[in-house]
């Protein structure tokens, strides 16, 4: 049995070191396993973060292991895109454990040795289970083909991709993405639009200033290239067809991309839900996606779009002013409207808050949690 | 304003401070018309933190490795003044039971520190320059909306361009109104026209005079 109040200890006392201790943690994987280091991109700052707070997440509720176990099996599930296999595991226990007893120093003891190793022996069958039953439905990660890249304003880029061999996802739902122009990096971006007939999807991909994967797919991504997506994930996002409700979408730049999909997914299956979707930007400009969303909202009874502009006053219509959120809120009550927002993570941050400010019921808001990094751990 | 940076801090609360952490730190925005810090020099000087930060990780790694090493050294010492001890048995005591030398993996991590610092600063290199690129370009785009804008002025018809936007949609209409009224003369005139053409065609069709309408 794991004393776990002991493992907790020993983590806290450990973790105290800070940056030091992933950083002991890969270098001792690297220089025993140097295969292991290719699968890793030549920045570790971020890996190192993640690393910890994972370790952290797990060992804090190591005493209800099945609190964690969503987790876990979800983490072995996304871990195959990166290549990872069964055996990669007693080298990643090895490398674990020669860091807590290099930072234990005195304290280490082999008791403590084998709570750790049982623990990690543990998190390392659930994700091993995980990974190989997944790998009965799905491949580990898809291929995609770039068909178009259209270069819509200065910093997007609307690319239609092709996978290799059906890619299920369902409106709303993300992808991790990673470019061969920036190997090891990954990068989540959400289908615009409903699979077409062969399968092909449209990305919206903005650039982040600085951004290694953005700036290289808005500035180089070619026809042709090859990318290579994980499995869809999120829940957030995606239509609740139980519910009756009309819908308030709130999105901020690219974010509109899932908001896109799910008018598509509304009108393929001829919802009467009533949708009122509040796109904003700073500049005229930066509405690169107009005209295609006008003729939906034109063709579909049910939809109305609002394109407000944050900066831009040169414009007067049909344009409104302002954010997105503020725009809306503006317009009316949408207490009995389901909320989807997305965009940038400062937007979605302002966003939420002017939200619950206006008292609405924070149940039927709908907020994609993770961030747009993913990264092996 | 202090929410985003909060949150951040909440989120791992016994976590100590990383490199990376204070590199990818993003402070909220002071509402516009308040005045805030410079951007740029709050980011520069959290790079300089995040490299202080990876120096003295890597200093402190070093002492821990010294440590360990006379550590050993003193133990295969008082292993090896001990004739009760065959020599060597003892060293294994200390020496860490599995994985490469600590000093081995300092210097990787060393290797990978710096590493992380480029790249940190080509990245934080390149969104300065697309930043200033977009400001740059957005001050293009606004000269030349008001050039064009004072252009239009100058060349308006002589209402003197101070109206606001209802009296902007006021002269429109009037514009509009006048423009309509002229046309409806133009048809009139047309219509009569047409109507005298009829006229003439259909005295040259028939043999004998046709009565004038009307």
């Amino acid at each position: 049995v794991i004393d776990a109040a002991r493992l907790k200890a020993s983590w806290r006392a450990v973790a105290g070191h800070g940056d030091q201790v992933p950083l002991f943690f890969y270098s001792s994987l690297f220089l025993s396993h140097p295969q292991t280091r290719e699968m890793f991109p030549v920045s570790m700052a971020a890996q190192r973060d993640k690393l910890v707070h994972a370790l952290g997440q797990v060992i804090s509720s190591v005493d209800d292991v099945d609190s964690v176990l969503p987790v876990l099996q979800q983490l072995g599930r996304d871990h195959r895109k990166f290549g990872v296999v069964p055996d990669h595991y007693p080298a990643v226990g090895d490398a674990l454990l020669a860091t807590l007893e290099h930072f234990s120093g005195a304290e280490w003891t082999e008791q403590l040795a084998r709570d750790w190793s049982d623990a990690f022996g543990i998190v390392a069958d659930v994700m091993i289970a995980a990974a190989e039953s997944a790998a009965t439905e799905t491949p580990p990660w898809w291929e995609l083909t770039v068909t178009g890249v259209e270069r819509r304003s200065v910093d997007v880029a609307v690319l239609t991709v092709k996978p290799h061999s059906r890619l299920p996802y369902r409106a709303g739902q993300s992808v991790a993405v990673e470019t061969p122009m920036r190997p090891r990096l990954w990068r989540y971006y959400t289908p615009a639009t409903l699979p077409a007939a062969d399968g092909s999807f449209k990305l919206h991909v903005r650039l982040v200033p600085g951004g290694p994967v953005s700036s290289a797919i808005v500035h180089s991504a070619q026809v042709g290239d090859v990318l290579r997506a994980g499995s869809p994930v999120g829940h957030d996002l995606t239509l609740d067809p139980a519910s009756p409700r009309d819908l308030l979408m709130l999105a901020g730049g690219t974010g509109v991309a899932p908001m896109k999909a799910l008018l598509q997914q509304l009108e393929a299956e001829s919802s009467r839900r009533r949708v009122h979707l509040y796109w904003g930007a700073r500049y005229h400009r930066d509405l690169y996606d107009l005209p295609a969303l006008r003729t939906l909202a034109e063709r579909a009874a049910g939809v109305r779009l609002v394109p407000c502009l944050s900066l831009d006053r040169s414009v007067t219509s049909p344009v409104e002013h302002g954010s997105a959120v503020e725009v809306a809120l503006r317009h009316g009550d949408w207490t009995d409207h389901e909320i989807y927002i997305c965009g940038s993570p400062g937007m979605v941050r302002g966003t939420v808050a002017a939200v619950r400010q206006a008292g609405l019921p924070p149940l039927l808001v709908h907020v994609e949690e993770f961030g747009n990094e993913e990264t092996l751990l | 304003v202090t929410d985003a940076s909060d949150q951040q801090l909440a989120a791992q609360p016994t976590q100590r401070l990383t490199p990376e952490r204070v590199r990818s730190m993003h402070f909220g925005r002071t509402p516009i018309g308040r005045r805030g810090l410079s951007e740029e020099e709050v980011t520069l000087f959290l790079h300089r933190v995040a490299d202080d930060l990876a120096a003295r990780d890597a200093a402190e790694a070093s002492l821990r490795a010294k440590v360990a090493h006379y550590k050993d050294a003193l133990m295969r010492w008082q292993s090896e003044a001990n004739a009760d001890h065959p020599a060597g048995s003892a060293a294994s005591a200390s020496a860490s039971s599995a994985g490469p030398p600590v000093a081995a993996i300092n210097i990787l991590s060393q290797a990978q520190q710096e590493a992380d610092a480029y790249v940190a600063q080509a990245q934080e290199y390149c969104r300065r320059l697309a930043s200033d690129a977009r400001d740059h370009a957005q001050d293009i785009v606004s000269e030349a909306q008001a050039l064009a804008e004072a252009t239009a002025r100058e060349h308006r018809p002589p209402f003197d361009g101070n109206y606001g936007e209802l009296e902007e949609l006021e002269h429109r209409l009037v514009w509009a109104r006048t423009f309509l009224a002229s046309l409806e003369t133009v048809e009139a005139q047309l219509r009569t026209a047409r109507e005298a053409l009829a006229y003439e065609l259909d005295r040259m069709r028939s043999p004998t005079p046709v009565p004038e309408p009307g």
